[in-house]
């Protein structure tokens, strides 16, 4: 598949102030209209690498380039960055204030300075492909779990971003609507859009992705590759453990 | 919400309105139709038979010997009389800083005070005595009987009558507080044994609640009483209140007023 | 106990100016102090840390000493001559008020902060992760949140000011207290009066108690 690499992280390091470390010499790179998932054992770091992706964490050292550009440069534009870089998170964070509408329309009018009349009727067009537009006045706590979930990556989506950041996307839902959560993910994949998955749905991992990367506690990168050679025949002795831990066979 | 703010805006207006026609702490006393200048008092109305408010002709105003004695140094000065009615505490700050001309209010004249007001001439000299419950008036048959460990006794607080307390009663409890009528209060619920008041202030509380007697005591200095505050300095004012408390003392006008004011406050 | 004095429409006119001014004070000094209330909010919830330090020492000082003290250090300090406008000495009422908004601001403004932190930390990282700078973020994310937790509060602080503003009784200002003065020397019924004052503040701060539960009730989400 003919790429760019979309972001480039050298030597990416995070260390809290009591000395533990998130993030250990991390360096990967995330190619374009690829989904990048990774897995690993909680206390890896693997939330931490993907939130510094859209700058919602800082490294304390390291480098990450973004289409070539170093988004830890203090004069690097961060909302901009974030029109462009999405984000999906474990517990949807859709406004409860707002109807299911204004949730998707909110930040079209206001950060993408669209018209207000355009912004609705792109989020009607994405809802009735999901099925949820007659859900438009409702608001957030009338919905589902597996609803409002998708709601937010609908909300994500709108802003036409180059990448969507997954944090955990299904790890809060209960078992029954995990299933129509990760349709409309692997829907989104045909766009072509970038997509950086953290997750532990490894069904959805085989399949989709394009690149597994395996995290190990202490934030170190144990292994990347393919997912039919994470899955089937791992190198690194830490990566058979975590897999023979997480897929119940009996 | 916009709601809720502008119903907050039209309460709080009609409030405003409402309060002006209301009741408010100055008042005045027009002398003469033809003077066209004030003179203000300072002057706490919680103290008869010295000063406090009573409805004349439907209308709240304020009594009393002070006011009386106010009324006749703004004659003499050619001006109208104008009373700001406040806390005892504030009136002698509010001379020094002349929101007020001078004040009266039955203010015994110390040391203290001298730092930092001038007073006139004593004008009226009262006889302090012990208020004490009917059904213990055979308990005390001489001063020293008070001062005892188990007792109460309670006076206004930073008045002479405070010192007289600290002085005999020694070994009492004391209390002292502000408000004369919360004093008087106490005394009649059993929560102090004694309070020590001037006579004339007394004698108003003994005619109007029941249940209260006055000791056949004497204690005090007869020599002490009130006298007029004026700021600092302001010698003018001062000459003019002192000729005036002569006139009426010489005349006999003031025991009139005396009189007058006491049966007053009889209701 | 002889309550007669309730029956006479002039002492009650007395009572009831008191109250009406009570309430117009308090209300004042929610109002506006909930405005000023903002402004040590922001700063306390700043980055930058001599705002941070500056509002927290002003609020703490605030807090804790006893509000007759800041009334009477700031009657000392503001200095006005003895003018009547609208029925009130504004010699009395501008220090009071001022002291009294001072005060009002100083709690109002840790109730706004309190509301403010109660919002999840994943409104604000949804936001962001929009592209919503910070104003857009606290305009229109946090703050229509932390209203909900904020007008309770708010309510509360009303009752406690409508309380609070019997200092101004020894100020000169006509409120309830001071028409207690008045009625109290005048009838004799001490103990009377102020029970019947005690009365006509509860008549006060109990509907006020209940306006509050309706509109916390009013801006929960639609269920």
């Amino acid at each position: 598949m003919p790429n760019n690499s979309l972001f480039k992280i050298e030597k990416l390091s995070k260390v809290f102030e009591d000395g533990t470390k998130a993030l250990d010499d991390v360096s990967l790179t995330i190619n374009q209209h690829e989904v990048t998932i990774i897995i690993g054992p909680s206390g890896s770091g693997k939330s931490t690498l993907l939130r510094t992706l859209n700058l919602m964490e800082y490294p304390t050292e390291g480098t990450i380039e973004f289409e070539g550009k170093n988004i830890l440069n203090p004069n690097y534009d961060v909302y901009e960055h974030r029109k462009h870089v999405g984000m999906v998170f474990q517990n949807f964070n859709l406004f409860p204030h707002l109807t299911i509408l204004e949730n998707l329309t909110l930040a079209q009018v206001d950060v993408l300075k669209r018209d207000k009349s355009e912004a609705i009727s792109k989020a009607m067009t994405l809802l009735e492909k999901v099925g949820l537009a007659e859900k438009i006045n409702n608001y957030p706590n009338q919905l589902s779990g597996g609803q409002q979930q998708r709601v937010a990556i609908l909300r994500a989506l709108l802003m036409d971003p180059t990448a969507i950041l997954f944090d955990e996307p299904t790890s809060a839902l209960d078992p029954e609507m995990i299933k129509e959560v990760l349709l409309l993910m692997k829907d989104l994949i045909q766009t072509g859009i970038t997509m950086i998955i953290v997750t532990h749905e490894m069904g959805f991992a085989r399949h989709f992705a394009d690149k597994i990367v395996v995290m190990d506690k202490g934030g170190k990168i144990i292994e990347e590759g393919h997912p039919s050679v994470i899955f089937n025949e791992p190198k690194n002795e830490k990566t058979k453990q975590f897999l023979s831990n997480i897929l119940t066979s009996f | 919400m916009k709601k809720l703010v502008s119903l907050i805006l039209a309460v709080t207006a009609g409030l405003f309105l409402a309060s002006c026609q209301g009741q408010n702490n100055i008042f005045t006393y027009t002398r003469d139709e033809s003077y066209t200048e004030y003179i203000t008092l300072g002057t706490s109305a919680d103290y008869p038979p010295y000063e406090w408010p009573m409805k004349v002709s439907g209308k709240q105003t304020l009594v009393g010997i002070d006011i009386e004695i106010a009324k006749e140094v703004a004659k003499a000065l050619g001006k109208n009389l104008k009373v700001v009615n406040k806390g005892f505490e504030f009136l002698l700050d509010d001379l020094e800083n002349g929101k007020v001309d001078f004040v009266l209010a039955g203010m015994n004249p110390s040391e203290e005070r001298k730092k930092q007001v001038d007073f006139s001439m004593i004008y009226y000299e009262a006889n302090q005595v012990i208020l004490v419950n009917e059904s213990e008036k055979d308990s005390f048959a001489s001063l020293e009987s008070l001062n005892v460990a188990s007792l109460r006794i309670g006076a206004q607080i930073g008045s002479v009558q405070q010192t007289l307390v600290e002085e005999h009663f020694n070994k009492a409890q004391t209390q002292f507080i502000q408000s004369v009528p919360d004093l008087v209060l106490r005394l009649s619920n059993k929560q102090l044994n004694a309070v020590v008041v001037e006579r004339p202030v007394a004698e108003g509380y003994l005619k109007n609640i029941s249940g209260l007697h006055i000791l056949d005591l004497q204690i005090g200095n007869p020599e002490e009483g009130s006298a007029a505050a004026v700021q600092k300095g302001n010698t003018e004012l001062l000459a003019v209140i002192n000729q005036v408390l002569e006139s009426l003392i010489s005349s006999g006008k003031m025991d009139q007023i005396i009189f007058d004011m006491t049966e007053l406050n009889k209701n | 106990m002889d309550f007669s004095f309730v029956l006479d429409p002039y002492y009650l006119g007395i009572l009831f100016s008191g109250l009406g001014m009570t309430l117009l004070l308090a209300l004042l000094s929610v109002v506006f102090g909930s405005m000023l209330g903002f402004i040590p909010a922001f700063m306390r919830l700043s980055r930058h840390k001599v705002l941070h330090v500056i509002s927290k020492s002003y609020v703490e000082l605030i807090r804790g000493t006893p509000l007759l003290v800041q009334v009477l250090l700031i009657y000392s300090m503001v200095r006005l001559p003895v003018v009547v406008f609208l029925g009130i000495d504004l010699s009395s009422f501008i220090p009071g008020m001022l002291a009294l908004l001072i005060n009002s601001s100083a709690y109002v403004s840790e109730i706004i902060r309190g509301g403010i932190l109660s919002v999840p930390k994943g409104q604000k990282e949804a936001a962001l992760s929009l592209g919503m700078n910070q104003k857009q973020t606290m305009r229109k994310i946090i703050l229509p949140q932390a209203i909900k937790h904020i007008i309770p509060a708010l309510g509360n602080e009303f009752v406690t000011m409508i309380k609070e503003t019997s200092i101004f009784m020894y100020l000169g200002i006509a409120e309830l207290m001071y028409a207690a003065t008045i009625v109290r020397t005048s009838t004799y019924a001490v103990k009377e009066t102020y029970i019947v004052v005690a009365i006509l503040y509860f008549m006060l701060t109990f509907p006020t108690a209940k306006l509050m539960g309706y509109f916390e009730k009013r801006l929960s989400y639609a269920k």
